[in-house]
């Protein structure tokens, strides 16, 4: 791929996509316009109601038998006329008037005339109020009103504020007069305190609603740009044109791929800025409003900014990828949004999963695409969340991502997806029309690796929860060789050339040996030193030696041999050192290849503690494969590592190896272990270097 | 510089069935020669010409362009090859030299030949007049004359050319067939689809009549004449049609 071609398209798509009076509405126009607009609009709306509706007086009528009563209970208090003759810029009798909120009106018939509207509300006095009161009783008093109108319920509202006024004053007079104190009614004085400082109950806040947003605005960016470069293209007749220029389809589809994923992006941000500007207007607008109010009291969470910044650029990168995947099988604008219209309520499902109270970012839902997203802020938002849950959610939305692009990609390459003119594609792949190979394409390669770790997260782990050893053995041999050795059959590759089925020179084997013995150490140390950094969790050691020394199983060494050192040995070497090395090893320089497949290697094992020194392995096994152009060496080395695993977690070593080993956190290696490793590593390169130098020269 | 062997094409219909759009095509094209592919619509010189343009893939036999197969090195084939064809639009939302800028960029051209080539294209093919006009906005012939020119952009040797005046008047179709002629003289080879048969008779050296899409007979006006005993291109072909029909009846 020319990263030249792949710029030169992504300029003018972005060029063609701004110049598009559609796109720029719904990437500029909604969130800067719309967004304020309907806020500001709404608020303003909202408030000038609510200030005509505070300053209305509301129309009672009173069925009392001594309505006089009831009617001083309803009077505003002294403090109340106080307040509006001070605030009001009327003479003070017009403003004492002013604060009359309730009237009470005569009508013949009180609930008629509620449910015609003549009057807002009814106060029913059942029985005689002042006898009661005299007794010591209680008053029943009714509130009708219609609950459906604004003004109705407003006087239901005052009418009960100014009746509860009256209780607690009457309550008094009760008190004074049975000379008991005020504390009297209030066995239990509950005072509640909200801890949380507001910075943390607007993270809270922002965790419910930010998320949720942030895919709406995304999938909304990326729609049009998706629809207009694949579809829409398709219908202005523009596609052939591009497929008739040296860009490679591959090079195409990322071109267009990056335009609709930094759209998608930054319609996303214009929308997360303008719906931010909006809510703060709206908050200042509100608190001038209501000053004392506590819940006004928000914090943004600015530290949590960057990790939203970056948990966007994968969930852009997937929902782009998927969208273009999508719109490329419309063969027109109208026919894509069809098509998309039902891709948006997919999205939506997982992300109102993961906004149920319930849902927490568990094993189980880190691999669930959107959700895992959804769920990651909120968990950081409360900071609730390890390393290895951001780590496993980062590299599940990466995965899928990835997968989604290779789909894409791929669909690019079907000339009845991108060239049809019919509807209903036949989307299908004939074994038949598939050329034998020597090896996968790196996409193929790239697309297994997803598929296979996303298998290996949910069986192999439903199989390892059942039982530890059977279901690593069922994980070996069921989950990773089979899916791979079918795949190879299906897409008709030759086994012998891509899974580098040749017999190894001796040397070649022993090289390999030794780079394992002394790679093995030194990987041991640098493991200790990433400790460090990244201290491992309490039981992540324990699970691992349990696993190793199978203690109290009963089983032999042997048996854990085959299942903890042959199975993984023969399997993932099939799996790594052959299907994928086989696609990427014809694009890419070996030591690319190495880095490649070593990252892919280290990941495949899924735990952050981990990448790192099984990458490192993974880098060593690679370049034993590459260099002696056989997996045998690789696999001799891999069963190695594992057996030396094996046998130190099940104390099998010597003393002399032992010992270091448990104290390699405080003391690192000892000099002379460290020389030792050194010398075999270096050792094991130079046989290989010498062998592989020769048979080249014997070649050539 | 252009040879295919057997060349077929078969698509599958939505329920599955294989309908063959192009069966054994077999002729060659030489330096400076104007080969013309003629035949009705419907009768596969567009699927043809895609399978030369490395826009489909063949279902089987094989075609060289510059000594290379188009299965094997697609790539570097459409880096040496021009394309037209009524399926190969312009962008709506650039001017003509947006465009060619952009296409140049695409075949690799470094900027000042880009600018250069640009210049040239433009006196020749009489564009000053529409240069920063949005495609959207011309007309056919100055949308016919924008094309041609993105795909002499690169100068390639071999161009390939489905029915180029199709819809045009005659000021601009005589532009066009002139340029084509002028591109025969310096050299080019073009492969030309048309179903215009006196642009064919005009124009090409040798003629492929493809009916159905079987090649009924390639070869020199000459030659076609004498094997079906007609004088004109047209007669020639409607003689061969009949003779196909009477064979496969």
């Amino acid at each position: 791929m020319k990263p030249r071609i792949v710029y030169t398209i992504l300029g003018k798509e972005l060029l063609d996509t701004l110049r598009d009076k559609r796109t720029l509405l719904m990437m500029v126009g909604v969130p800067l316009l719309l967004y304020p607009a309907l806020l500001i609009l709404g608020l303003q709306a909202m408030l000038v109601q609510q200030s005509t509706l505070e300053r209305s007086v509301s129309r009672v009528a009173v069925i009392a038998n001594d309505p006089l009563l009831l009617e001083g209970w309803l009077r505003p208090s002294p403090k109340d006329v106080m307040k509006e003759v001070l605030r009001s810029p009327k003479p003070p009798m017009d403003a004492a008037m002013d604060a009359i909120r309730i009237e009470i009106v005569d009508t013949k018939d009180p609930d008629a005339e509620l449910i015609a509207g003549h009057i807002d509300a009814v106060i029913a006095v059942r029985g005689d109020a002042q006898a009661l009161l005299d007794q010591n009783a209680s008053v029943p008093i009714d509130i009708r009103f219609d609950s459906t109108e604004f003004r109705s319920r407003e006087a239901a509202s005052r009418v009960r504020e100014a009746l509860s006024e009256a209780r607690d004053r009457l309550q008094l007079q009760r008190l004074k007069r049975e000379e008991l104190p005020e504390a009297f009614l209030r066995p239990l004085e509950v005072h509640e305190k909200d801890i949380a400082p507001p910075v943390k109950r607007t993270g809270f806040l922002l965790g419910l609603l930010l998320p949720m947003l942030m895919i709406l605005t995304i999938a909304l960016g990326a729609f049009y740009p998706a629809v207009d470069l694949t579809a829409g293209e398709k219908e202005r007749g523009t596609f052939e044109t591009l497929l008739s220029t040296p860009a490679s389809k591959l090079e195409i589809v990322a071109g267009k791929f990056l335009t609709v994923f930094l759209l998608a992006m930054a319609t996303g941000l214009l929308n997360l800025i303008s719906m931010a500007a909006s809510f703060f207007f709206m908050m200042s607008q509100v608190s001038s409003a209501a000053p004392n109010k506590a819940f006004l009291d928000i914090q943004v969470p600015f530290q949590a900014f960057p990790i939203i910044l970056a948990a966007i650029v994968p969930l852009a990168f997937f929902i782009s990828a998927m969208m273009m995947s999508v719109a490329v099988f419309a063969r027109s604008f109208k026919e894509a949004q069809n098509y998309l219209t039902p891709f948006f309520m997919i999205i939506l499902v997982p992300a109102m999963i993961a906004g149920f109270p319930a849902v927490q970012l568990g094993p189980l839902t880190r691999f669930v695409p959107i959700a895992n997203v959804i769920l990651l802020f909120r968990g950081l938002m409360t900071g609730t969340l390890g390393a290895e849950a951001i780590f496993a959610v980062f590299l599940s939305t990466i995965l899928y991502a990835a997968l989604a692009l290779l789909a894409a990609g791929w669909l690019f390459q079907r000339e009845e997806v991108v060239l049809s003119e019919e509807r209903g594609i036949p989307l299908t792949i004939r074994r038949s029309d598939i050329r034998p190979r020597d090896g996968l394409t790196p996409s193929w390669a790239l697309a297994f690796f997803s598929v296979m770790i996303i298998l290996l997260f949910y069986l192999g782990g439903l199989a390892q929860h059942w039982n530890a050893l059977g279901g690593l053995l069922i994980t070996e041999w069921g989950i990773i060789l089979c899916p791979t050795l079918l795949l190879l059959w299906f897409v008709r590759i030759r086994f012998r050339p891509a899974l580098l089925l040749q017999r190894p020179s001796w040397k070649f084997v022993a090289g390999a040996l030794l780079m394992a013995g002394g790679g093995m150490l030194l990987t041991l140390q640098l493991s200790a030193w990433q400790n460090k950094v990244l201290p491992l969790p309490e039981g992540f050691e324990e699970t691992f030696e349990r696993l190793f020394s199978s203690s109290g199983t009963g089983l032999g060494f042997a048996v854990l041999f085959f299942v903890l050192a042959v199975s993984p040995a023969v399997c993932e070497e099939i799996l790594f050192r052959g299907a994928i090395l086989s696609g990427l090893r014809q694009r890419l320089n070996p030591w690319v290849c190495m880095a490649v497949v070593g990252v892919l290697f280290g990941l495949f094992h899924l735990s952050l503690y981990r990448v790192v020194p099984t990458g490192m392995i993974g880098v060593m096994l690679t370049y034993m494969a590459l260099r002696s152009g056989s997996i045998f060496p690789s696999m001799a080395a891999h069963c190695l590592f594992n057996t030396v695993a094996i046998l130190a977690a099940s104390e099998r070593l010597p003393r002399t190896l032992l010992e270091p080993l448990a104290h390699l956190d405080k003391e690192g290696l000892p000099w002379f272990l460290a020389l030792g490793a050194l010398l075999a590593l270096g050792l094991g390169v130079a046989l290989i270097e010498h062998t592989a130098r020769r048979r080249q020269a014997t070649a050539g | 510089m252009l040879r295919t062997e057997d060349l077929c094409k078969v698509f599958h219909t939505a329920r599955g069935k294989p309908v063959a759009a192009v069966k054994n095509a077999t002729f060659s094209v030489s330096a400076g020669e104007i080969f013309g592919i003629l035949g009705p619509n419907g009768a596969g010189k567009t699927t043809l010409l895609r399978m030369l343009g490395t826009i489909i893939t063949p279902t089987s036999g094989h075609c060289w362009i510059n000594g290379m197969r188009t299965d094997e090195s697609p790539d570097q084939i459409r880096s040496e090859i021009g394309f037209l064809s009524g399926n190969t639009k312009l962008y709506g939302r650039l001017n003509p030299a947006e465009l060619l800028r952009y296409f140049g960029r695409l075949y690799g051209m470094p900027n000042p030949l880009i600018a250069e080539r640009t210049d040239a294209l433009k006196d020749l093919l009489g564009m000053q007049e529409f240069m920063d006009r949005r495609c959207e906005s011309l007309s056919t012939g100055q949308t016919q004359k924008v094309s041609i020119a993105r795909v002499m952009m690169h100068d390639p040797k071999v161009l390939i050319l489905d029915e180029p005046t199709l819809g045009l008047d005659i000021l601009t179709s005589r532009t066009i067939l002139e340029f084509i002629l002028d591109a025969k003289k310096r050299g080019h080879s073009i492969v030309f689809s048309t179903h215009y048969m006196t642009e064919a008779q005009l124009l090409c050296d040798r003629i492929g009549l493809i009916h159905q899409g079987e090649l009924l007979a390639v070869g020199t006006k000459q030659e076609l004449y004498e094997r079906t005993g007609t004088e004109s291109i047209q007669e020639a072909f409607l003689t061969l049609i009949g003779r196909h029909g009477a064979g496969a009846a």
